[in-house]
């Protein structure tokens, strides 16, 4: 089936499903995510609330990938001008590390691509096209993550607008989006992001007979934990053993290739439910409140670029950067608070455990990967552009630790830049690595492109989750979650020494007994119909630093699932059940636990 | 259990016996306040810390010149170390700063550090053993001991622990401790990073509170060590910082980039107007590390006026956001960018090699 991301004006697509016409204009714009056969380039829509959209990426770890490919039919032929939205993602004194070129009509166009430092529309060239339709390939020429958003072909030599409003502008003209999706669905529950903490409460909400949508932006369940990040869960299970054993992993190293049996697991166990209504691929980009409710989540094919509304008297957000509450007006946090604030501090680590002046550095996110040991030699390009990150630093395998924040980079808004940095660091210290002797059959097996974040925005509940209820071990009678895993928080290492990498982090661990989270910490404080669960639930930065591990945000997850059947049994908001329905609901809770597997 | 009940007494009777010296017996292996100890003139005995390990306390000293001023805390140890029962004493002095962090220690020659086996200490064991105890976060801290042992290994060497074998560690976190631990000397590596951690440190900083005085605060940001400089700028307050703002610039050129943001978060906005302080601030800029360089930018609105033109001349270390912030702090006000400055800036973005001309070109337009 084509894809609706391919836009015509004037020009006639007959490969798509639905087809705004402008005679108007004289371009062609084909979203490259849409393309019908991807060949080894891979959708990115890591990024789309930055740069604009999902992109296309190479991330052949050296090899240069497959071609992508598609086919438009022209109305009119002549000599078309062809763009690609694209970018040098390392520029410096060195060859861009991801080019690629354009073939239409297995004819090459002039130009390389993937050279300017920025989003932008780089000319590809032109073509003389004289036939009805038009064969266009996406050819990588490096293998190192050349990203392609977008093609542009035109009779005019006028280049598409650059700039983010005008761009954006100017794509929902060329795609002739109505205002609202036309198909809109209707649940009792609306979950936004299938890692762990949104799957457990898609179980847990399911169990209970809700009809329940989980919309996540990946193939595959699991956020950090899927097949794709590779993070292991760790944390206890609270009541909730039953639940969290379909969907949590075993205790493989970090990056291990046996995250691959788990997200079997995970993945057969979320889809036995026939009430869980599963939209993968799909990624959320709208919320919006009336009266302190959100009225609606709008979400969009991460690939096609159809959309869809969703509705539902309760929402979650389990999107881990709290993106539905940061959307309908929620409350959130963001970054580290002074360490007076909430009373955090442990002397032995001072600043690097909480500062006195609060600032942004948060937590930083990581990529995995792993390398195996060939039969043969393997030669691994030379990354003059990765080296420049890596620079002494060898590795032939990475960790939890390879970690990058830094204090002028957000790690939502500047995810791709942190992403990148990461790669730059991975092939650069691989590449280190293979220059000594003994290493010449190492070889990358799997290098993740997914960024895993440990932290972001905070959404902010009726309850600030803080490192003094660890501490003074409160129990709360909404205590819905219990943890009694170290309180575990992040450092660079070169705050202390400057020549260490910047992409290696430390970790200090506050060893704690059995500490609880309140049901209050989990839903919004302003949002009256917002539930949250995962790393963006409503705590201080060092409060995040315990319970942000994954058994532990599944128990989230699970104690807002079943909160949700309550609040749909009364016809009430998450409040209420802290108000009026406490009883009943921490007796639902404390049944799991007897519940056989 | 009557074995180790012995020697416990004995052990007990040896501590004992220490008591009552004047200062250290044997020249530190490895120190690294090596000019504090080269003026120890008195000990002084200030209290005790206890071993949960050993269930033994041992005595504290702190060691001072010959006018009393504090140089280095002291404790002149023998603990057993004891696996299945079989108990071996081990003898060492150690060492630490004023702040309660280890700097080194010392052996005596004829009672040498032994491994499990009865192998000596050889040097490069000796040099491990301080690599570690310098390791405030070691993976040591947050394992048990009995976490240190992997279960699923067979039996094959003859010291075991609870009987399973010593040194071998599980998988996950095999590599850290082998890389932090001398091999063969497992437990003894655990039990002395858990005394120069343990009670002891505490101890030291209540006493370090005790004498902490303005003399001793002067003493300790004019220091050497980085380390007493931070404890030192911990303490100070506005007018301090004022008084002292030379020390204060010079400890950020010099220091690691913790302390430098430790300062540039704190420093009161007065201290930013200083002409020649903030001029002396802004020109380390192009030296200093991405993070410091952060919060110099985020201060530019309390910084003298000269800095924007200072920093026009180091646009090109800066990264993407880095830039932006300073050009939105240029845009913010007409009158901050200077006909200096906007030649400074049109000059960058000629450059052929700085990465975000565009975005200047884009500015200046």
């Amino acid at each position: 089936m084509k894809k609706i991301g391919l836009t015509i004006l004037s020009v006639i697509s007959l490969l798509l499903t639905y087809v705004p016409i402008s005679t108007a204009q004289e371009g062609i714009l084909i979203e490259a995510e849409s393309f019908p056969e991807k060949g080894g380039w891979l959708v990115d829509p890591q990024f789309v609330e930055q740069m604009g959209s999902p992109y296309l990426m190479a991330h052949g770890m050296g090899q240069a990938v497959a071609r992508a490919a598609t086919e438009v039919t022209l109305a009119q032929k002549g000599t078309y001008h062809v763009w690609a939205r694209t970018k040098n993602w390392a520029p410096g004194d060195w060859a861009p590390p991801g080019q690629f070129k354009i073939e239409v009509n297995e004819k090459a166009l002039a130009n390389t691509l993937g050279l300017k430092p920025y989003w932008n529309w780089e000319y590809a060239g032109e073509i003389d096209i004289q036939s009805s339709k038009a064969a266009i390939e996406l050819v990588d020429l490096t293998g190192f993550n050349g990203r392609c958003d977008a093609v542009y072909l035109s009779l005019s030599n006028q280049a598409p607008p650059s700039k983010a409003k005008a761009l954006a502008k100017w794509r929902k003209e060329m795609l002739q989006e109505p205002p609202a999706p036309a198909i809109t669905k209707t649940y009792d529950l609306v979950i936004t992001g299938g890692g762990i903490a949104g799957c457990a409460a898609a179980i847990a909400a399911a169990e209970e007979g809700l009809q329940v949508a989980l919309i996540h932006d990946r193939p595959l369940l699991g956020g950090n934990a899927s097949s794709e990040i590779r993070v292991h869960t760790l944390g206890i299970y609270g009541k909730f053993e039953r639940i969290l054993k379909k969907i949590d992993t075993e205790h493989y190293p970090n990056g291990s290739s046996k995250a691959k049996l788990d997200q079997q697991k995970r993945d057969e166990n979320v889809k036995s439910y026939k009430n869980i209504h599963l939209f993968l691929n799909w990624r959320a980009y709208d919320a919006v409140a009336k009266d302190d409710l959100i009225q609606y989540v709008d979400a969009r094919q991460t690939a096609t670029g159809e959309r869809m509304r969703f509705k539902s008297p309760l929402y979650v957000d389990a999107t881990g950067d709290g993106w539905i509450g940061y959307w309908a007006g929620a409350e959130y946090s963001y970054g580290r608070e002074s360490v007076y604030k909430y009373g955090e501090a442990w002397d032995k680590w001072g600043e690097l455990w909480s500062p006195e002046e609060p600032d942004n550095f948060v937590m930083g996110s990581s990529i995995l990967w792993q390398t195996e040991v060939g039969e043969t030699a393997f030669d691994f390009p030379e990354v003059p552009w990765a080296v420049a990150v890596a620079k002494e630093h060898e590795a032939v395998a990475g960790e939890w630790y390879w970690e990058f924040s830094r204090n002028d980079l957000h790690q939502i808004e500047d995810g791709e830049e942190i992403r990148d940095h990461m790669l730059r660091a991975i092939f650069g210290s691989f590449s280190n690595a293979k220059q000594q002797a003994g290493n010449e059959k190492y070889r990358l097996q799997w290098v993740s492109y997914l960024l895993g974040k440990r932290e972001s925005r905070r959404l902010v509940g009726d309850y600030i989750f803080t490192f003094k209820d660890v501490v003074d071990k409160m129990e709360f009678s909404d205590s819905v979650v219990v943890e009694k895993r170290a309180i575990d928080v992040h450092y660079q290492r070169n705050l202390q020494d400057e020549k260490l990498p910047d992409f290696l982090s430390e970790a200090l661990f506050y060893k704690t007994g059995r500490y609880y989270i309140p049901y209050r910490s989990l839903y919004s404080r302003n949002i009256n119909n917002l539930f949250m669960a995962g790393r963006n639930f409503s705590c201080s930065h060092i409060g995040l630093g315990g319970p942000r591990v994954m058994r532990t945000t599944g128990q989230m997850g699970a104690a807002v699932g079943f909160a949700a059947a309550l609040c749909k049994k009364y016809e009430v908001n998450p409040r209420a059940i802290y108000q009026k329905y406490l009883k009943e609901y921490m007796n639902l809770i404390d049944r799991q636990q007897w519940v056989n597997p | 259990m009557g074995k180790s009940l012995g020697f416990l007494l004995a052990l007990s009777l040896g501590v004992i016996g220490f008591y009552g010296m004047t200062t250290p017996m044997n020249k530190p292996l490895f120190m690294r306040m090596e000019k504090e100890w080269q003026q120890v003139a008195k000990q002084q005995e200030i209290g005790e810390f206890y071993n949960p390990d050993s269930s033994l306390s041992h005595s504290l000293s702190l060691l001072t010149n010959e006018h009393e001023e504090p140089l280095l805390f002291y404790a002149d140890i023998l603990t057993p170390v004891c696996i299945d029962g079989t108990c071996k004493p081990v003898y060492i002095e150690l060492y630490w700063n004023l702040l309660g962090q280890y700097v080194g220690y010392a052996i005596d020659k004829t009672k040498p550090l032994t491994k499990f086996d009865h192998d000596h200490f050889i040097a490069a064991d000796y040099e491990k053993l301080h690599e570690l105890l310098l390791d405030n976060n070691s993976i040591l801290s947050r394992r048990k001991l009995e976490d240190l042992f992997d279960v699923n290994v067979k039996p094959g060497k003859k010291v075991t622990y609870k009987g399973v074998e010593v040194d071998a560690v599980t998988g996950a976190t095999r590599k850290e401790i082998k890389e932090s631990v001398i091999e063969g000397a497992l437990y003894s590596c655990y039990t002395l990073w858990h005394l120069v951690y343990g009670q002891v440190t505490g101890k030291i900083e209540g006493y370090l509170q005790s004498i902490y005085s303005a003399e001793l605060a002067a003493d300790f940001l004019y220091s050497d060590y980085p380390e007493y400089q931070f404890y030192a700028l911990k303490q100070m307050s506005s007018t301090d910082y004022q008084s002292h703002l030379s020390q204060v610039l010079h400890i950020i050129e010099s220091s690691a980039p913790l302390i430098r943001n430790y300062i540039l978060k704190k420093l009161p906005k007065d201290s930013w107007r200083e002409g020649d302080f903030s001029q002396g601030l802004y020109a380390l800029f192009s030296t200093i590390d991405l993070n410091s360089k952060t919060l110099l930018l985020q201060n530019l609105p309390n910084a003298h006026p000269t800095a924007a033109t200072l920093l026009s001349q180091q646009v090109m270390v800066m990264t993407k956001n880095q830039l932006k912030m300073y050009l939105a702090y240029l845009e913010e006000d007409a009158d901050r960018l200077t006909p200096t400055i906007r030649d400074n800036l049109a000059e960058t973005a000629k450059s052929e090699t700085y990465t975000f001309t565009y975005l200047i070109s884009a500015f200046l337009e």
